[in-house]
């Protein structure tokens, strides 16, 4: 039989179709010389009369080769067809004949599929899939960096040489996100959540009202008519999706705003609590600012400019405008970066990590599968010797192998893509909130379409190993041998192989989940500056219209500060204006009074506003000075509370308390040191901080924080019990002052780890998975190792072997390959691991402590495995390893 | 019908109809038309080739390497079954052909 038969690849015919139309003119033209020469022509003559009989042979021979290709492909293709179905029956039947090892095949397969299929859906649904943006790749934010700390808010002055860049954007808009604008004259007020933007916001996304139209520069400038564009969403929600919305008024912050548009759906994906955009109408005064740092900056890229061309002109522009301000630091740099990139953030990076340590899993199951067919292939090294025998090529071997792993994998991904989709809802649904888009996750085309591919690529990695060496040359021997599968009992370097690719991958995974859970035990450890446990917070909210006079707002605060501190159950009460870990921070500048600093020289600080008992509310210590008191009112001298760490950057050497500084323009005297709270994350270090009295809080500043602060209790009970008395207690003061978005500290602590304890989770589910599927891989082929050593066992034991040699024997074949394994395991570990570099804390990618705990782990589990099938070789009774014969 | 689909198919049904009583090689076919024909129809080389191999390609006939009488290698055609069903389709074809025109042409 012809290789090539079983390997026709159309190409290779060419020569051969050629050749056969140039061997049949040939003969054509003898017989035709042949025949005129007996009719009395000369040689010379009668082969010129040949060959013009066929007229122009070259197109002739031309013609007939190309249906002869034709012919020859067709006829491969059905022959191919023909084998491949030939080759799926006979797989199937042998899956029938053997259920048991069909249906550990493809369950082990589809978990891995399945699994690796839901993390790639996540992966596409918040990165991938497209974003609902006009070329959304030309759509950049603006980073500058002062001092050499990066941020994303530009002053007036700053966004103005932005724009005025036009060579290098489109379009710019500044974006003022989170603004909260308290709606009234509906049923029930409510504040909602919105974005302030430049005219030219919607041409920078280059996205279009569904209804409505878009704002217009004229709706920009200040003191116009106020006009709104809502999303689909708090549409739908709110206003029942009516379309007459459009050109209705609502008051918000007390004032008519016209609705002028709602955007479509899938611009919902971006923020679910932004409700609405509203021009920013900034003066021009504000334009040409040089201080009050605020808004964010996104623009279109000009046609043909590159991002790296984008981020000179962005950092031109910032370099231009310190330079017109000499007072301003000099030390300014800028950068474009791509929308797309700052919106997704490190979610893509989460989500490769991720994908990869599902890849490993399912890679660890594949493994698992291969060896099982490894095992089968020995079994069946008969049945193939005879089809060998009766003249089955190698290749065709090896396909009817792999036509088996393509049978397995198939049937692994079907079952495989109905896991999906259930672990998809999971997933969406234990995810931590605000990942952006995630709701979106499902099982749709482009995810069925790569579990397609990973199941091919699973059936040529289960397939092709065992494939190649069941087809090989030692088919000969198992039919001389009797068949008895003497060919897996010898060293088997190749099974080897794969139990210690196993042990590496899962040692991956372990190490992978051991860092982050050391993470999370250090995360756990971290004192967060304030005693967690039985405080409640809730938000509070003076209603604008009334509102208006800072000396009543105070007194307001104060009698609700009163009303809840006599609530019972209540142990203290306090105000501030932003709980920790909250992310509403606000921060400023300042200076020692009397040293005058550059730019450079100012210590960024976080400020809020509190009540007196605060700190004592918050449980936390006060280390030196005094408390707030009612006497610092808005008539007496301004004071202020810094942190530990604010006092140690201001005054290094000295006691704080006494001192004065400059914020903001004002002057205030330090009256006490509190200690350092983690603001911002736990992970992060404290932020240098600065508390001042609320009842000194400017106007101004009120209107920034929309005259809202947090009540904060701190509770005998559990907290939750107290919300409505907290409730009435602030009614009694003013019934149309709200108390909304109530919560623990202890929630508001562990929401702040909600992300990394997600991923934690995961990681961790992960790794068990794989650990297992491994010690499971690795009892399959001790056992297996013991079951074909059977006689020879009984035969040593017969001989009077020590039980003591017969279990090192078994042993070190089950060891060897899982030390093999761990060592590369290690190796990949290191490699990898940076991976995780910024999801750590508190331990480092190489953590040593990590890697041995998890090589211990995984020697105990192997061990384990091994010993099970050892004992069993333990009772092998001579007498019948030798029956058996 | 266009004429020239009515030359192919009568080409077709030529070829067809020779190698329906057993096998023959290229030139064998031009010899057995002409001889049947009395050499009134000859069938040029540079047409014969080109539609046994696209009948071949349509799996209306197989071919296959054997030795002449002479002991020359030669690729012989056979017809297939479904060569044979083209066959009396072509036949019948030509017939209502032949039927239509005759009067036309050659009016008793």
């Amino acid at each position: 039989m012809s290789r090539s038969r079983s390997f026709s690849w159309s190409f290779l015919n060419r020569p051969q179709v050629e050749a056969e139309v140039g061997d049949e003119f040939a003969f054509h033209v003898d017989m035709t010389m042949q025949m005129l020469v007996a009719q009395g022509m000369s040689m010379a003559e009668a082969r010129a009369e040949a060959v013009r009989r066929f007229g122009d042979i070259a197109v002739v021979a031309a013609e007939c080769q190309r249906f002869g290709r034709q012919r020859d492909r067709s006829r491969s293709r059905a022959e191919y067809m023909s084998e491949l179905k030939q080759d799926i029956a006979f797989a199937l039947r042998g899956l029938r004949r053997a259920p048991g090892f069909a249906i550990t095949a493809i369950v082990t397969l589809a978990l891995g599929i399945g699994a690796t299929a839901a993390v790639f859906s996540a992966l596409y649904a918040v990165v991938l899939s497209p974003l609902p943006f006009a070329d959304a790749n030309r759509v950049v934010q603006f980073e500058v960096t002062r001092r050499g700390s990066p941020e994303e808010i530009f002053t007036g002055a700053e966004i103005s040489a932005l724009r005025a860049r036009t060579d290098a954007f489109s379009y710019v808009s500044a974006v003022r996100r989170g603004a909260g604008f308290t709606l009234t004259g509906v049923d029930v007020p409510e504040v909602i959540g919105g974005m302030l933007v430049s005219a030219d916001y919607f041409r920078v996304l280059g996205v279009s009202p569904r209804i409505g139209r878009s704002f217009v520069d004229s709706d920009d400038h200040p003191g116009a008519p106020h006009v709104v564009i809502m999303s689909d969403r708090f549409w739908k929600a709110r206003f029942a999706g009516d379309s007459s919305i459009v050109g209705r008024t609502l008051r918000l912050e007390d004032e008519p705003y016209t609705v002028i548009g709602v955007m479509p759906p899938d611009f919902d994906a971006f923020g679910a609590d932004n409700k609405f955009w509203a021009p920013l109408q900034l003066s021009a005064a504000q334009l040409a600012s040089h201080s009050g740092r605020s808004l964010s900056v996104i623009a279109r890229l000009a046609p043909g400019v590159t991002l790296a061309r984008a981020s000179d002109a962005a950092r031109g522009a910032v370099r231009l405008t310190a330079q017109q301000n000499p007072s301003a630091s000099q030390d300014v740099s800028a950068r474009a970066r791509r929308y797309v990139d700052m919106i997704v953030g490190d979610y893509r990076q989460r989500l490769l990590v991720l994908l990869g340590a599902v890849g490993l899993v399912l890679l660890i199951a594949c493994v698992n599968v291969a060896n099982l067919l490894l095992a089968r292939g020995t079994v069946r090294s008969r049945e193939l010797a005879i089809r060998a025998a009766l003249g089955a090529g190698r290749g065709r071997l090896v396909r009817q192998l792999l036509a088996e792993s393509l049978v397995l994998a198939l049937a692994g991904a079907i079952v495989g893509v109905a896991i999906a989709f259930g672990l998809v809802r999971v997933l969406v649904s234990l995810a931590p909130s605000g990942v952006p888009r995630l709701e979106h996750a499902g099982v749709n085309g482009v995810v069925l379409a790569f579990t397609f591919g990973v199941s091919i690529v699973s059936s040529i990695v289960i397939g092709l190993v065992p494939s190649l060496r069941n087809a090989g040359p030692a088919l000969q021997t198992s039919l001389r041998e009797g068949g008895r599968g003497s060919g897996g009992a010898r060293r088997d370097p190749l099974r080897a192989f794969l139990v210690a690719t196993e042990v590496a991958l899962a040692m991956t995974l372990l190490t992978g989940s051991g860092l982050l859970i050391r993470t999370a035990i250090h995360l756990q450890q971290v004192n967060p500056g304030f005693k967690p446990t039985n405080l409640m917070t809730a938000r509070l909210l003076l209603p604008p219209g009334r509102y208006r006079d800072v000396a009543l707002i105070a007194q307001t605060y104060d009698q609700i500060h009163s009303a809840a501190a006599q609530v019972p159950g209540v142990q203290r009460a306090a105000l501030v204006s932003v709980v920790p870990l909250t992310h509403n921070q606000l921060a400023t500048s300042v200076a020692p009074e009397g040293r005058s600093l550059s730019a450079d020289e100012r210590v960024s600080a976080d400020f809020r506003y509190a009540s007196p008992n605060y700190f004592d509310t918050m449980g936390m210590p006060l280390v030196d000075g005094r408390d707030f008191a009612r006497t610092d009112d808005g008539s007496a001298p301004k004071v202020g509370i810094v942190s530990a760490s604010l006092a140690k950057k201001l005054w290094p050497t000295e006691r704080a308390v006494g001192k004065r500084l400059e914020v903001m323009g004002d002057k205030i005297t330090v009256v006490g040191v509190s200690g350092d709270v983690h603001d911002a994350a736990l992970n992060a270090p404290p932020a240098p901080t600065l508390y001042m009295p609320f009842y000194q809080e400017p106007a101004g500043m009120w209107n920034v924080t929309g005259r809202s602060l947090v009540l904060v209790t701190r509770t005998i009970p559990r907290p939750e019990t107290l919300f409505s008395a907290l409730q009435k207690a602030v009614v009694s003061v003013d019934p149309s002052v709200p108390l909304t978005d109530e919560g623990s500290m202890s929630d508001i602590l562990s929401s702040s780890m909600a992300k990394a304890r997600f991923n934690t989770m995961l990681l961790v589910t992960l790794a068990a998975i794989a650990l297992v599927l491994a010690s499971i891989g690795v009892y399959g082929v001790v056992a297996y190792f013991v079951s074909q050593r059977t006689r020879e066992i009984g035969v040593r034991m017969a001989l009077g072997a020590a039980p003591a040699h017969i279990w090192r024997l078994v042993l070190t074949r089950g060891l060897r390959p899982i030390v093999w394994g761990a060592v590369a395991g290690a190796a990949l570990s290191l490699a990898t691991a940076r991976l995780l570099r910024e999801q750590l804390f508190g331990v480092a990618p190489d953590d040593p402590t990590t890697l041995l705990v998890v090589a211990a782990l995984l020697l105990a589990v192997a061990v384990l495995a091994t010993l099970m099938p050892a004992r069993r070789a333990m009772r092998v009774m001579p007498s019948s390893a030798l029956a058996a014969e | 019908m266009p004429a020239t689909d009515r030359l192919h198919g009568t080409l077709d049904a030529l070829v067809l109809k020779a190698l329906s009583l057993e096998p023959r090689h290229g030139f064998g076919i031009l010899r057995w038309i002409a001889d049947r024909t009395d050499d009134i129809v000859r069938v040029e080389e540079g047409s014969l080739y080109p539609a046994l191999y696209r009948m071949e390609r349509d799996g209306w006939l197989v071919a296959e390497w054997g030795v002449t009488d002479q002991g020359r290698r030669a690729k012989f055609y056979s017809i297939t079954a479904k060569g044979r069903r083209q066959l009396t389709a072509e036949t019948r074809e030509l017939a209502t052909f032949i039927a239509a025109i005759t009067p036309v042409l050659l009016p008793a």
